[in-house]
């Protein structure tokens, strides 16, 4: 594809809400680079067990996320990984802005809905 | 433990045979991550009790086909105009050459229609053709206008059949079905072979362009 076209349709994306899958992996990359099993284990881990996600998942958001510059392969690699080649991946600063973001958004519905008594935020499940 | 091993084995294996369900690109970028991301998950499994590969696979087995399509989707939806009018070509060229000639000669001989009414039909077939065929590279004008004027003539010639011979109308729905479908599979042919020779345009590392429709 022509790089202007890429970077319109970057642009164009960007201006675009993430979608949950996306949301969900730069929350798991937001505390440490990961990788991408250690990145479905996280989500599973955080919904306990209510979101799994599968490679094909992942990865499919993986690819936009790179692609968008949120989050990009980290060649830090932790002492007790294994020898297999595998990929880590790490939250750059626009991918933290986007989830920020995201959050922000969804904490401002979450409040209106409360205002509006649609949800209690006491009933609020604590986090993890 | 040793049905397990082999069970983790056997699934590794399918799931490397079910990657070749996603386009070229991606399983070059990602197939090897999603391969050991698969493992990870496979062993975790079984070193529970009971081990859950079953559960694994629903969830594979469930996702693949959604991600997969979306990849190939979102793969058509980057290419340029003059890609997609290739890809259309190539199809026109499989649909005008082999499957519209075959299906028209057995409507004539299965209704024994008399040369002079399956002229228009014949005519109509050799615009598809030439206009599938005979205008690459002297414009994409020319290329689609030949080929709509195929078309509108091979359909001229097949309402005249109808007229002339209701049984043949009967015929139309499972034609029209089958070119249809016929359209949409070399279509898909075409994606892939396209790919790949970019794939291997790209390994190759030569600048030369490859001119493959």
């Amino acid at each position: 594809m022509r790089p202007i076209a890429k970077k319109a349709m970057s642009r164009r994306r960007s201006q675009q809400p993430l979608s949950p899958i996306e949301f969900q992996v730069l929350l798991a990359l937001a505390d440490e680079d990961r990788h991408g099993y250690g990145i479905m284990q996280e989500v599973s881990r955080r919904s306990k067990g209510t979101v799994r996600l599968g490679p094909g998942a992942l990865y499919g958001a993986m690819k936009r996320l790179l692609e968008q510059g949120f989050v990009e392969e980290s060649h830090k690699r932790p002492k007790d990984d294994d020898t297999r080649r595998r990929c880590y991946y790490h939250l750059t600063r626009a991918g933290r802005a986007i989830a920020c973001q995201q959050a922000e958004t969804l904490a401002k519905l979450i409040r209106e809905a409360a205002e509006k008594r649609l949800i209690s935020l006491k009933a609020l499940p604590a986090s993890t | 433990m040793l049905h397990r091993k082999y069970a983790v084995k056997l699934s590794l294996l399918a799931y490397r045979l079910l990657l070749f369900l996603y386009p070229i690109h991606f399983r070059k970028q990602f197939g090897e991550d999603m391969l050991a991301a698969f493992e990870d998950w496979l062993d975790d499994e079984c070193r529970q009790e009971p081990c859950s590969l079953a559960q694994v696979w629903v969830i594979v087995l469930w996702e693949l086909p959604l991600t997969a399509a979306h990849e190939h989707a979102d793969r058509v939806r980057r290419c340029s105009t003059s890609e997609l009018i290739r890809y259309t070509s190539l199809a026109a060229r499989v649909f005008a050459l082999v499957v519209v000639p075959l299906v028209a000669w057995q409507v004539t001989l299965k209704f024994a229609m008399p040369w002079e009414e399956q002229l228009p039909l014949w005519l109509g077939l050799v615009g598809l053709a030439w206009g599938a065929v005979a205008t690459q590279g002297r414009g994409m004008r020319c290329l689609l206008s030949a080929t709509m004027g195929g078309v509108v003539g091979f359909g001229i010639g097949l309402l005249y059949g109808i007229f002339l011979h209701p049984p043949v109308g009967d015929w139309f729905g499972g034609i029209a079905t089958l070119f249809a479908l016929v359209a949409v599979a070399a279509l898909i042919g075409a994606t892939y072979v396209r790919v790949i020779v970019e794939g291997l345009r790209i390994e190759s590392r030569t600048s030369r362009w490859v001119p493959l429709i």
